[in-house]
């Protein structure tokens, strides 16, 4: 039952909530516009002091002792645009409906209202993605039927003068009971409840219902010259019109035409208040006194007619009835219109703004909002009981949509509360008691209602036909596994649409050369992997051997302690500066390529063919900086055939800082490995020169096309970061380079590194 | 020049069996000797370091891109009239 009102609520807060606070002024500049069209309508019918003076008293006499009218009016959310127009209006309400008018700031002044509320706003956001996304999903939508699409049309040409339809076959009908007065007791209670979900579903939809209607409606009660007009017609129809209680029977009417306006409506058998019945027992007996002050009341209950009757029921009750019937009716109607005018301005306003929707969609994906916000809302917006019972009223927090029931349910209940609460403060506390009861008693008063109802006290055979099947597809709406259900699929479906747009894009990246790229990055890392780091843990002989060199050695010893051959050795000296923080000399790091060099012998396989040059190649050959000269290192290559190699390696000192520099044959590009991210194209000219003299020396012109030759200084390569690694990071480089391995350690690798270098030098073998 | 000298004292007048060497140091300058090819080229190394005023730990004597040992002797690394030996200075880096 109600999850229509859900809905509907839902909906409202989707529009209140998808107007983003960057739009919020605008927006609400087109709800003014909205808002004004309407009242310049209302105005008009206004105008006219149509207003009996007698009204207030009338009204109060009845609201007195009705507790249920109370809860009608309450349930209204704005009073409408009345109020603004006319002053005698709001004397009135000021007087009687007090509270009301603090809710009615929404309407009238939304923008104060709202700005008021910011902060409540700007939680809804999340929570109007929801309801819309949740609206989305609802099969049927919880929309009223669009029942007066054509009475609509009609009625804005002959506004007002003519009444709806349906209104009048519904009175027909009531009339037709014989057992009005004790239905009227069920069916009020009832339609108390009821006349709030219908009302809220008319905000649901543009569909229509009652723009008019609460016009008509308006203006019978309150314009006298439309009052006039349709005395008119009542004179031309006065045959037909009729029933002697005008008072019930046109409430009751009244409530039935609402039902049947809006079979949608669920139907609360379960939510039914004691305190509704309560009050309408006194309210009956408030009706009665009326029905005695009427004059116009005529006793004939013809229930053909349909039209007529009840303009006649209106016009009659216009005059006598109008505080009472008028206070139901005009809250009705007010609700109605406030509704329509409410949803009308907002829908343009979505219209207008769906792009900010859209983003809105983004945020349900994300996270469903809290319920405890959506029930907060759903009060707010249906009863405009928030700014009252905002504070009184808080749901317990929510943590998913599968409790949607209990959130349904809530409202209805703080509205129950609030209008009791209005009632108790205003008008004869009848229903305080049942004010203070639970909602577990309300529900099992709704229970003892429903079963009443079902003893036949009300036998509309009419009205039980119709509400059925309304149960029936208000359950199928309403069932909450179905909504829950509906939500994960929606939430599904926008996952893989979009996991199929970023697969749709890598396809069509897959063509680009940015996708090789990419395939080749993603090749270089598994091959890094693959290759694991070079420096391991020295184990325990190992590392006994280095604490040993290192303990028994100091700067400046002559004493050799590894011995390659007769020419290369090192002295403790010269394995001193292997210590962390050293800086490496010419002997430790020739030292280290003539063990790159024995293994090139020993593992062929496992390494490129490369020649290593000594750290004094370089020097000599640019005559230490001074200039190249080819002479000096002619000789340096006569036993070695450089242009069979895949490699020929060579550190390069420049004054306090080695590097590597390889002429790289197979590649046929001058590499430069600067461990401080230095370039140095001085130096790959000078290697360019060096490999042409070669080849002229050698007489191997034209073996290698140099034009083909590119300088390759790699930036992505291990950098020292601090002052004295770089002998280490260029033995390193050489050693991967040689074997032909990305550079794949780091700063942290070093001292592991200066390590294995001590032992492999004893050792006069590479541990790997 | 297949006269081999004795280190130390180059142009020392002897048998046919010396030889002269050109040691050029780092900055391209050179001085010739002429050594016996039996002799030990420590007395070279040595000559050279004293005329140049340099530590002889601090130099690093160099043929054909290899270093040589001090004890050896031209005829061991078959070094012949007009060939030169490289003196490269001591190297140690860290960073600039």
């Amino acid at each position: 039952m109600l999850t229509s009102e859900y809905w509907s609520t839902l909906q409202r807060h989707r529009l209140l909530v998808d107007r983003q606070m960057s739009t919020f002024e605008r927006l609400f500049n087109n709800f003014f516009t909205s808002s004004n069209n309407n009242n310049q309508v209302v105005n008009n019918s206004n105008n006219s002091p149509a207003r009996n003076p007698d009204l207030p008293i009338l009204k109060r006499k009845s609201l007195s002792s009705s507790g249920s009218e109370d809860t009608i009016d309450n349930i209204e959310p704005e009073q409408v645009v009345d109020q603004q127009s006319s002053p005698h209006r709001r004397k009135r309400n000021k007087h009687y409906y007090q509270p009301i008018e603090l809710h009615n700031n929404l309407l009238s002044n939304p923008l104060v209202y709202f700005t008021n509320k910011k902060e409540q706003i700007t939680s809804l956001f999340s929570l109007g993605s929801v309801a819309k996304v949740l609206s989305g999903y609802l099969p049927n939508n919880p929309l009223p039927l669009i029942f007066d699409s054509k009475n609509q049309q009609d009625d804005q040409q002959q506004q007002q003068s003519s009444p709806p339809l349906s209104r009048s076959n519904n009175n027909t009908n009531n009339n037709n009971n014989p057992y009005t007065t004790p239905i009227k007791r069920h069916h009020h209670k009832r339609h108390n409840r009821e006349n709030k979900k219908p009302i809220f579903k008319n905000t649901f939809k543009p569909t229509i219902i009652d723009h008019n209607n609460t016009n008509n409606r308006n203006n019978q009660h309150h314009n006298h010259q439309h009052q006039q007009q349709f005395q008119q017609q009542q004179t031309r129809e006065s045959d037909r019109l009729y029933y002697s209680d005008s008072i019930n029977n046109y409430y009751y009417k009244h409530q039935e035409q609402q039902q049947q306006q809006q079979p949608t409506l669920p139907i609360p058998t379960n939510t039914i208040d004691q305190s509704i019945l309560n009050s309408f027992k006194s309210y009956q007996q408030n009706t009665m006194s009326v029905n005695n002050n009427n004059n116009n009341n005529d006793g004939d209950d013809d229930d053909s007619q349909q039209q007529p009757v009840e303009l006649n029921d209106q016009m009659k009750q216009s005059s006598v009835y109008k505080p009472k019937s008028g206070q139901s009716f005009v809250d009705i109607l007010k609700k109605e219109q406030q509704s329509k005018e409410f949803k009308e301005s907002i829908d343009q306003l979505v219209e207008s703004y769906t792009e900010s929707l859209t983003l809105n969609e983004d945020l349900f994906s994300k996270s469903l909002p809290p319920p405890r916000q959506q029930n907060y809302l759903s009060t707010s917006l249906n009863n405009n009981q928030t700014s009252l019972n905002g504070s009184q009223y808080k749901p317990s927090p929510r943590k998913s949509i599968s409790n949607l029931s209990t959130l349904q349910q809530q409202p209805e209940q703080s509205i129950d509360r609030f209008n009791s609460q209005i009632g108790s403060s205003h008008y004869n506390p009848l229903s305080i008691d049942d004010l203070s009861s639970s909602y577990s008693s309300i529900s099992k008063s709704s229970h003892s209602n429903s079963d009443k109802n079902n003893n036949g006290l009300y036998k509309s055979s009419n009205l039980i036909s119709s509400l059925k099947p309304i149960n029936r597809e208000i359950e199928s709406i309403g069932d909450n596994e179905l909504f829950t259900s509906k939500v994960i699929e929606e939430k599904k479906q926008t996952r893989d649409e979009e996991i199929n747009q970023l697969l749709s894009k890598l396809q069509a990246m897959s063509g680009t050369s940015s996708y090789k790229i990419l395939k080749q990055i993603e090749e270089r890392r598994e091959k890094e992997k693959r290759m694991k780091p070079t420096a391991r843990e020295l184990n325990d002989d190992e590392q006994q051997l280095y604490s040993k060199i290192i303990s028994t050695t100091k700067r400046g010893d002559d004493k050799v302690v590894c011995e390659f051959d007769e020419t290369i050795k090192l002295t403790g000296n010269d394995v001193i500066t292997l210590k962390p923080g050293g800086w490496l000399n010419d002997e430790v790091i020739n030292y280290y390529l003539e063990l790159l060099k024995k293994r090139q012998v020993d593992c062929p396989d496992e390494t490129l063919k490369c020649h290593f040059f000594n750290t004094f190649f370089y020097a000599l050959m640019t005559n230490n900086k001074g200039g190249y000269q080819y002479q000096r290192v002619r000789r340096w290559t006569s036993k070695v055939d450089i242009f069979s190699l895949d490699k020929v390696v060579m550190p390069i000192h420049l004054g306090a800082h080695w590097c590597l520099a390889v002429v790289n044959l197979k590649e046929k590009r001058f590499e430069y490995y600067d461990s401080l991210g230095g370039d140095n194209y001085t130096c790959l000219g000078h290697l360019k020169q060096w490999l042409t003299d070669e080849m002229v020396d050698k007489k191997k012109e034209g073996v290698i096309n140099l034009s083909q030759f590119t300088m390759h200084i790699p930036k992505d390569i291990p950098h020292q970061l601090n002052g004295f690694d770089c002998g280490v990071f260029t033995c390193k480089f050489a050693d991967l380079s040689s074997r032909g391995l990305p550079l794949n350690f780091t700063q942290k690798d070093i001292t592991l590194f200066r390590k294995l270098m001590v032992v492999e030098c004893y050792y006069k073998k590479l541990s790997n | 020049m297949s006269t081999k000298e004795e280190p130390g004292v180059p142009q020392e007048k002897k048998e046919e069996e010396q030889i002269n060497l050109r040691v050029a140091n780092s900055d391209g300058s050179e001085v010739y000797f002429k050594i016996k090819k039996t002799t030990p080229l420590k007395k070279l190394c040595d000559a050279f370091c004293q005329r140049q005023g340099i530590n002889p730990n601090s130099v690093r004597f160099l043929f054909e891109g290899q270093r040589i040992n001090p004890d050896r002797t031209p005829k061991d690394y078959n070094m012949e009239n007009e060939d030169q030996l490289d003196c490269a200075i001591e190297q140690q880096g860290g960073s600039f």
